[in-house]
């Protein structure tokens, strides 16, 4: 465990379509989950989101700072804690697992062609 | 053939040695890779004297680089920093002289409280009392006179000395002459220590020259004759300098009432974002602030005459937009010390490889700059550029050094600053000569092994290299824009440290004061200011605060890096032996001990008794060290150990032991103090951080009351005693002879 708690407050989970590939030619969908909280600090260290075991990529603090956001490939499996941590210094996590069930899904057409 | 040059890089312009005809040494020759070949330049008149090294380029008929006058990837450097070849001038068409040569002893130093009673040293501040020792076991043959006069003489030219070999005294109030006339006694160097140069005022090049006159053998007739004779009179100095004297470098500097100042903001490009390619990218806004000397203070005001150094500061992350101007008090200062100094923007939350590159488009830019019509047309010196950073920005200083390098960009960068810096990528050697500043009470890159330490920085970069170790410092403190939210950000520092942390003016300071002496030492060709590194000196505007610097110069001989995970020998092969002790284990240190910070192997030594020794053999065929300055090892008090009473300074004995059994122990604490680790509130970011204890070895050779001299000739071993203390356990690297 870290150090230091850093309060989250709840999470959002939406799907997105990103860009892959050479150039960026590619369109795919990933899972972006944004997690709300007072305070998130930009540090040297870089912070990490997770959803159970697996860690987002493309982790990004907002410029007011109140919310992290990162992406995953995949939808994580259902009960994962969603937590983010900067190393061994400061981590928190939301109260309420992670649920699929939660994901706001592309509107409908997004994606296709 | 080219003149000798430090520090090698791809791009470097090649500027070949001449023959006295003035053609270019460049010679062509075939071969066919059977066997080895050897080429005949000529003979040593036909070059002029100086230093050399040796640039080899394979080529084929026609192949279109034959003839490029840069250093290509391909080429052969015999020595990227050392002479390969050094062509002397006649001795008597230096000197002028036929009957013996120039003796030049160090002379000038300070004396110590304990053995061996004097330290011979080259840069005094301002203000700093200069004294003079004459060791009475290297008096020149055939001196008889038992009194001298000492001249200190404002340093001469080999034309001066040509011209004239008049001693003129500069010791007096004023710089009046005021030699001094001292006894010469045998026995101990203690005894013929003398205060030559009271509170000097005006920085400097001096000599310190020991005239013995007419050599009289009756003290009664002794009489100086004022002027320095060969073989007899010596001299600290004569072609080198003798000794410094200097100004602070934490104090404005003479551009200080009239700094310039030039912004700019031109746009934005896309930089690679990883070092994985040229893409993903980062779109870099390339914006500046630039302070410089200049002919009066003001914004775009018109620069001052002459070239100056350029520095860029590249800052870390934080969610402040504006983070680059949180470096303005040292941009202003580093102007004052007539240096170009700019800090450059960099997005929040950007990486390594951003900032790097950051730091190399503004490097481009300036030299546009210098060669456009405008502001600095003409006033940059772009061989000698510094970069300096801070967290990520720290970081960023080694990966835009390796890049220039890999690259072929053939930016002339001397030297590199990183204050603080992450280490998310351990890319390594910098290649550059590099400075890690760290605070004992950094928040946020607080110490989490291996990637948080800013020690691994150092430990993995080559050398030379340095580390300024802030007891109490902290992470956002060196940015004034960073300052005021410090507290709230790094959340490693615990409720219970505030109130030992230093302040930000202390921070400040701090970097104001060892940068600019970093800076002035490999930018500005001031060798004398790495005694701020290597022998202890301080800005005086530090004096409270407690600092603690490791140096390492390349081109060493190294007796033990613990490397080889064995306690019984040593790196080069010699037997290690304990008697007394506790315990004698070597390992990587994090392995021995989890406060160490470091990533390098190591050696624990813990004692409870006053008879335990440690010792090190040296092989014959390395028992000639007298090539060497110092003896140098980096030691800590092992956090936690028992044996360590708490907040107390450590201490031991450092015997070196030659072929004829003479041996001589020096107190460690006489150079330096071995402290207690820092504590701060969370144990486990406490480090037990290695310092540099760095001996002259004329310490163990000089006439000393009741002590042997040692042979430096023929040293058979190195042993540390531990009759200081009665308990204690410390850990050891890098054992080695160096410069």
């Amino acid at each position: 465990m870290a150090r230091n708690t850093l309060v989250l407050t709840h999470y959002e989970a939406e799907m997105v379509l990103v860009p892959e590939g050479p150039n960026d030619a590619k369109l795919v969908q990933a899972l972006r989950v944004i997690v709300f909280g007072p305070h998130f600090p930009q540090r040297a260290i870089e912070p990490e989101l997770l959803v159970g075991d697996l860690k987002a990529h493309g982790v990004s603090i907002t410029r007011e700072q109140s919310a992290i956001r990162g992406y995953f490939a995949h939808p994580p499996p259902d009960g994962g804690r969603v937590r983010v941590r900067y190393g061994d210094s400061l981590e928190g996590e939301v109260s309420e697992m992670f649920s699929q069930a939660r994901i706001r899904r592309l509107p409908r057409g997004c994606g296709k062609g | 053939m080219v003149p000798r040059q430090f520090g090698w890089r791809i791009g470097d312009a090649i500027e070949p040695a001449r023959w006295r005809d003035g053609n270019a040494v460049v010679s062509d020759f075939t071969h066919d890779g059977s066997a080895s070949r050897v080429l005949r330049l000529g003979d040593s008149e036909s070059f002029a004297p100086g230093s050399y090294q040796f640039i080899v380029r394979v080529w084929r008929p026609g192949w279109y680089l034959r003839d490029e006058m840069t250093l290509l990837p391909g080429d052969v450097v015999s020595d990227r920093r050392f002479a390969s070849l050094v062509i002397r001038q006649r001795f008597k068409q230096r000197l002028g002289y036929s009957n013996g040569i120039v003796l030049t002893p160090q002379i000038a130093g300070r004396p110590l409280a304990h053995r061996p009673y004097f330290r011979f040293v080259n840069n005094f501040p301002k203000g700093t009392d200069v004294f003079a020792a004459l060791d009475p076991d290297a008096l020149p043959k055939g001196l008889v006179s038992q009194r001298a006069a000492i001249y200190v003489i404002r340093h001469k030219t080999a034309a001066d000395w040509s011209g004239s070999n008049a001693l003129a005294d500069i010791s007096g109030a004023g710089m009046t002459a005021a030699p001094k006339l001292v006894p010469i006694v045998p026995g101990c160097v203690n005894w013929n220590t003398t205060l030559v140069w009271p509170n000097p005022q005006v920085p400097g090049k001096y000599d310190i020259a020991i005239d013995f006159g007419n050599n009289a053998q009756n003290p009664q007739d002794f009489a100086a004759d004022g002027t320095l004779d060969p073989p007899l009179d010596m001299i600290d100095g004569y072609v080198r300098v003798g000794f410094y004297v200097t100004e602070d470098p934490g104090l404005p500097g003479p551009y200080g009432g009239s700094i310039g100042q030039h912004d700019y903001a031109l746009g934005t490009v896309q930089v690679p974002s990883t070092d994985a390619g040229p893409v993903p990218t980062d779109s870099l806004p390339l914006t500046a602030t630039v302070r410089y000397p200049a002919q009066t203070a003001g914004v775009d005001a018109q620069c001052a005459g002459g070239t100056f150094p350029l520095i860029v500061v590249m800052h870390g992350n934080s969610g402040y937009d504006n983070s680059y101007e949180g470096y303005n008090y040292l941009l202003d200062h580093l102007a004052s010390q007539g240096f170009i100094a700019m800090s450059i923007y960099a997005p929040v939350g950007v990486m390594i490889e951003t900032r790097a590159r950051a730091i190399l488009a503004h490097l481009g830019i300036m030299a546009q700059n210098n060669m456009s019509p405008g502001l600095f047309q003409g006033h940059i010196d772009l061989n000698n550029l510094g970069i300096c950073g801070h967290s990520r920005g720290g970081e960023a200083v080694v990966r835009a050094a390796r890049i220039n390098a890999a690259e072929g960009l053939g930016w002339h960068i001397q030297a590199g600053v990183s204050i603080a810096p992450t280490d998310y990528h351990h890319y390594g050697d910098a290649g550059i000569p590099l400075l890690v500043i760290y605070g004992s009470n950094d928040g946020d890159v607080a110490g989490t092994w291996p990637d948080r330490t800013c020690f691994n920085i150092y430990d993995e970069t080559g050398r030379p290299r340095s580390f300024v170790f802030v007891y109490g410092a902290t992470h956002d403190y060196f940015n004034t824009v960073w300052a005021p939210t410090a507290l709230s950000v790094e959340s490693d520092i615990a409720p219970s440290d505030v109130p030992h942390l230093i302040s930000q003016t202390d921070h400040e300071n701090v970097a104001k004061g060892y940068l600019t002496a970093f800076m002035q030492a490999h930018l500005l060709g001031r060798p004398e200011q790495m005694e701020y590194f290597a022998a202890n000196l301080k800005p005086s505007a530090l004096s409270a605060i407690q600092i603690h610097t490791s140096h390492q110069e390349p081109g060493v001989r190294l007796l033990d890096n613990f490397e080889q995970h064995d306690p019984g020998s040593n790196t080069l092969g010699g037997a290690v032996t304990g008697s007394s002790l506790s315990n004698l284990g070597e390992d990587a240190l994090h392995a021995l001990d989890n406060h160490s910070p470091h990533v390098t192997g190591g050696g624990d030594i813990a004692w409870q008794s006053a008879a335990g020794i440690y010792l090190s053999r040296v092989p014959n065929a390395s028992k000639d060290v007298s090539g060497f300055e110092v003896l140098a090892f980096r030691v800590t008090q092992k956090y936690g150990s028992p044996q360590n009473p708490p907040n107390q300074a450590q201490d031991l004995f450092v015997r070196l032991t030659d072929g004829n059994g003479h041996s001589r122990a020096l107190r460690a604490s006489t150079f330096t103090d071995l402290p207690y680790p820092y504590v701060r509130g969370y144990t486990d970011l406490i480090k037990s951080a290695l310092k540099s204890v760095r001996i002259p070895l004329t310490s163990f050779a000089i006439a000393n009351l009741g002590q042997q001299d040692v042979d430096l000739t023929n040293i058979q071993s190195v042993s540390f005693e531990f009759d200081a203390n009665s308990t204690g356990e410390i850990e050891v690297d890098d054992i080695e002879f160096s410069l």
